[in-house]
């Protein structure tokens, strides 16, 4: 079946067309002035049909991959499977439409969820503490930077303003970081992919603040020196914050806050199966220790709100669901498939793909296009893969591998679809071989194929106008 | 464990292919000094019924009539947009970095930043922030980025008190000065008594319209050049209020087709001028083609955020708030300007109905100022009334000596379009109590 070419809905908004009516009116309410001058146009917004709109939202939505179609291996991004089962308990009314400023006789229930989904999340990562308000990863450690920089200030220690942040560290890091006026200093990862307390030493003064460090890191790599380099920066007076996005490796096995971290953060739309819906919303709370509980967004004399009301309930619910369908004991066998399965992928295309480090991985494992024959790159392998019915990995990241390939498969991925990753991958670099025309035109069976993103950015076009020569 | 993709037999093949004889060899990198010895105290598993079953044990009773607004609205959810947000090709979809798979999730995002444009009379928009508080402390640092000496900025009082927390956390650090614009206790409306040159040299007057009392904003009195940020926390009032002129507007969604669910999540809103594109935070999609010439959608700009650009990027954010903007976007195709200017007349006049109707009992609106659907009552007549109704189940607004503890007996109310049919009625039972009583 051929997909239909879906424009914006606007070119099918029309002023005769009607829209859907909440109310019948009522006349004799209806009589009353409001007091204000009613604003008669809306930037131009116009009418579509129930018809038209179910249609164009469903048409769009099948030109979207997505988790329930196959394998979503984004490395860093953890995208396991979404119960179903979360989705339903967070629709039912009596969980989703309670308002923050009720009485709190009626917000028992979720107090309740709340509370004891910051145990586990404490459980979990080894941590006294857990505020659960940030509104997604970013969020979060822009929260924990906040604290870090008020723990220094009331230390009397304002002149801490460097953090120190590995090479492989996520965006959102140094960008956290520098909005609350931190200086970013980058430093190298070591020649076996792990951050080495040696390298870190000569940045070493009194003004560094913090480090960031994300174990394991965006390698796949345990930080092998993690607990030398938390107390190398204690002994400095300066805090640990770690980036928890890799929180999938190692649940049950072992505890950031228990090796030296002084706070993280959780992604509850990764580790905990809330969706990613398309860019979120995410569900960022971070756990912390004493140190940094007098500063917590909850703390009398803390840094404040970071967000209005009590957070992203919605995930909160479904995250609480996923923990306890799975229980102690089931979220260390996540852990742990999640960790066999990137193994299983790394064994097997080992031998067709470079990978930059020896040392061995947990979730996910970064390979490179160095081997790949033809000029073959990385984003060439990617598109291909489009066409295998697969989404590609994380491309070009971390940034210190060149033509970075990052695979995270997850646990809830079976041995038959691994495979299939396996075989598309294998039959892509032999098509790199014969034919690498097909790789670098790819992709070819969707229903774009590779966008102008430079005429995108030059020629700017941000909204929908009318056509002109529309009648 | 549930949700486990592979079986015990997988489990020994795929460890006989990497060559280990046990998984917890994989963790081998992990020092045995750091390994958790004791298992996860962590209840469960839990199978689906049970667990529903406990949930079910676990929920609190809600109120029987709600006029509980101060930034969150009960609007009628029309059924095509949870089921059409429901679907999970929406749901289950990463951020649309490979946009030959993501042209769905990419128009829709195009189509919500043409919305918030028509909404807020605005050039460009952003494809959604976290909420409208995050978005304001957003546009404040933008602000921060476009005007580089200016570090005084205004804030009426009668801006959303959440989100001026939320303000404050953000600024913290920083050398702005934070001053806060008194509310006219008759009109209700933020007395804006800076000189030119003060306006001038502002960082930015912040202002929200329909601001926390409910009323609508004037601030056609300030001058050109001052660097105007507007807040919207009730965005169904744009379906019929004009926008204030602003610099930068900013705001919530949820009145759009999303659920309240405790405040989070929902999604906000960010639009200015064209001039200021590449100073904008969060995520941008824009039109192009592909390589056949056809009409295609990417995310754009993108060298101004936090992955390309890391410290120097202009907002930290990625994960944002996409099912959410795609529920208001379904909603606002469905209702169209007219569904929503009719929704929006229902709710004013609801409101309006109300605050007329308790006037009977001495219950009086507190200001003079035009309103939407929100409003403050003075209950100083009726002492114990707001408390009785409540303990019947009708919770008829928000104490706003939560947060201006001198403000006792003063309640803000707010109505919607569900309340349009039975609004007469529902000041039939104030009345009735206020006669008990």
């Amino acid at each position: 079946m051929r997909t239909i070419h879906e424009s914006p809905i606007f070119n099918l908004a029309r002023a005769d067309k009607h829209g859907f009516e909440v109310n019948h009116p009522d006349a004799e309410l209806d009589q009353r002035p409001l007091g204000f001058e009613e604003r008669s146009d809306i930037g131009g917004m116009e009418q579509t049909t129930e018809i038209e709109v179910v249609r164009h939202y469903t048409r769009l939505s099948t030109v979207n991959y997505d988790i329930d179609r196959g394998i979503y291996p984004l490395g860093s991004c953890t995208m396991k499977h979404n119960p179903r089962l979360n989705e339903a308990v967070a629709a039912d009314p009596t969980w989703r439409d309670p308002h923050p400023y009720w009485p709190e006789s009626s917000l028992e229930g979720h107090r309740r969820v709340m509370e004891e989904l910051a145990s586990d999340l404490g459980e979990i990562s080894g941590f006294d503490h857990v505020s659960l308000l940030p509104a997604a990863g970013a969020h979060g450690e822009l929260t924990a930077v906040f604290m870090i920089r008020a723990y220094h200030l009331r230390s009397g220690n304002p002149d801490k303003r460097t953090f120190l942040i590995p090479d492989s560290a996520h965006g959102t890091n140094p960008a956290s970081a520098a909005m609350a006026g931190f200086k970013c200093k980058q430093v190298k990862s070591g020649p076996d992919g792990y951050l080495r307390l040696e390298d870190l030493e000569p940045h070493f003064n009194d003004d560094v603040a913090a480090i960031m460090i994300t174990n394991p890191n965006t390698l796949g790599i345990y930080e092998r020196q993690f607990e030398e380099i938390a107390q190398a920066l204690h002994d400095l007076d300066a805090l640990v914050y770690m980036d928890g996005a890799n929180l999938n490796a190692m649940m049950g096995y072992f505890r950031p806050g228990r090796i030296g971290a002084d706070v993280m953060h959780f992604n509850l739309h990764k580790t905990f199966t809330t969706p990613h819906g398309g860019g979120g919303p995410g569900s960022g709370p971070i756990g912390f220790n004493d140190k940094l509980a007098p500063f917590a967004p909850e703390a009398e004399n803390g840094i404040g709100p970071v967000k209005a009301y009590l957070g992203q309930w919605g995930m909160f619910i479904r995250a609480w669901t996923y923990i306890r369908s799975l229980g102690g004991t089931g979220l260390k066998q996540a852990s742990e498939e999640a960790v066999l399965n990137a193994n299983y992928l790394r064994k097997r295309l080992g031998d067709v793909l470079d990978i930059p480090y020896d040392t061995p991985t947990l979730h996910e494992v970064v390979f490179s296009d160095k081997n790949l024959p033809n000029d073959v790159t990385t984003a060439d392998l990617a598109k291909r893969l489009i066409d295998y019915g697969i989404h590609p990995p994380t491309v070009y990241f971390p940034i210190h591998v060149k033509g970075a390939l990052m695979v995270e498969p997850t646990e809830t991925e079976t041995l038959e679809e691994l495979d299939r990753f396996v075989a598309s991958i294998r039959s892509i670099i032999l098509e790199a071989l014969d034919e690498p025309d097909r790789l670098k035109t790819a992709p070819h069976t969707t229903p774009v194929s590779r966008v102008d993103e430079v005429k995108a950015a030059r020629e700017l076009n941000l909204r929908w106008t009318p056509d002109p020569r529309r009648i | 464990m549930r949700y486990s993709g592979i079986t015990k037999r997988d489990r020994e093949l795929m460890l006989d292919e990497v060559g280990v004889g046990h998984v917890d060899d994989l963790f081998s990198s992990v020092p045995d000094a750091v390994r958790m010895k004791e298992p996860l105290a962590v209840k469960g598993p839990l199978p689906e019924a049970t667990l529903k079953a406990e949930l079910d044990a676990m929920k609190s009773g809600a109120p029987r009539v709600s006029l509980v607004g101060g930034g969150l609205y009960h609007h009628y959810l029309p059924e095509p947009v949870s089921s059409l947000a429901g679907r999970s090709e929406w749901v289950t979809a990463y951020t649309p970095y490979q946009p030959e798979l993501s042209q769905g999730t990419l128009i829709m995002y195009y189509e919500f930043q043409t919305y918030v444009c028509m909404l807020t009379g605005q050039e460009i928009a952003n494809g959604g922030m976290y909420d409208g508080s995050t978005a304001l402390a957003e546009a404040v640092m933008m602000a921060r980025r476009v005007r580089k000496d200016a570090l005084r900025l205004y804030v009426s009082e009668a801006v959303h008190p959440e989100y001026r927390q939320v303000l404050r956390t953000y600024l913290q650090f920083q050398d702005v000065e934070l001053l806060l614009l008194a509310v006219d206790p008759e009109t209700g409306r933020t007395q804006i008594d800076l000189t030119a040159d003060q306006q001038k040299d502002a960082l930015a007057i912040v202002v929200q319209s329909p601001n926390f009392f409910g009323v609508i904003e004037d601030v056609g009195g300030l001058e050109d050049d001052a660097f105007v940020i507007s807040v919207c926390a009730e965005a169904q009032s744009l379906a019929l209020v004009e926008p204030p002129r602003a610099d930068i507007a900013v705001g919530e969604m949820q009145s759009l087709g999303i659920p309240v669910q405790l405040g989070g999540p929902t999604a906000g809103f960010f639009a200015t001028s064209k001039a200021h594109v590449r100073n904008l935070p969060g995520r941008l999609v824009g039109k192009s083609v592909d390589a056949a010439g056809r009409e295609a959608y990417c995310i754009t700009l993108a060298t101004r955020e936090q992955f390309i650009r890391r410290e120097k990027a202009t907002s930290n954010i990625c994960t944002s708030s996409g099912l959410m903007c795609l529920r208001s976007v379904i909603y606002l195709s469905l209702l169209g300007r007219e569904g929503l200017q009719t929704a929006a007349r229902q709710s004013a006049r609801a409101a309006h109905a109300f605050a007329e109707g308790i006037e009977d009992v001495g219950l009086k609106r507190l200001h003079s100022g035009p309103f939407f659907n929100e409003f403050v009552v003075d209950a100083a007549a009726r002492p114990g009334l707001f408390e009785t109704l409540q303990a019947h189940g009708f919770v008829m607004g928000i104490p706003l000596a939560k947060w201006w503890p001198k403000r006792k007996d003063q309640y803000l109310v707010a109505l919607t379009e569900l309340h349009y049919p039975k609004v007469l009625e529902l000041v039939q039972e104030v009345k009735a109590r206020a006669h008990d009583s």
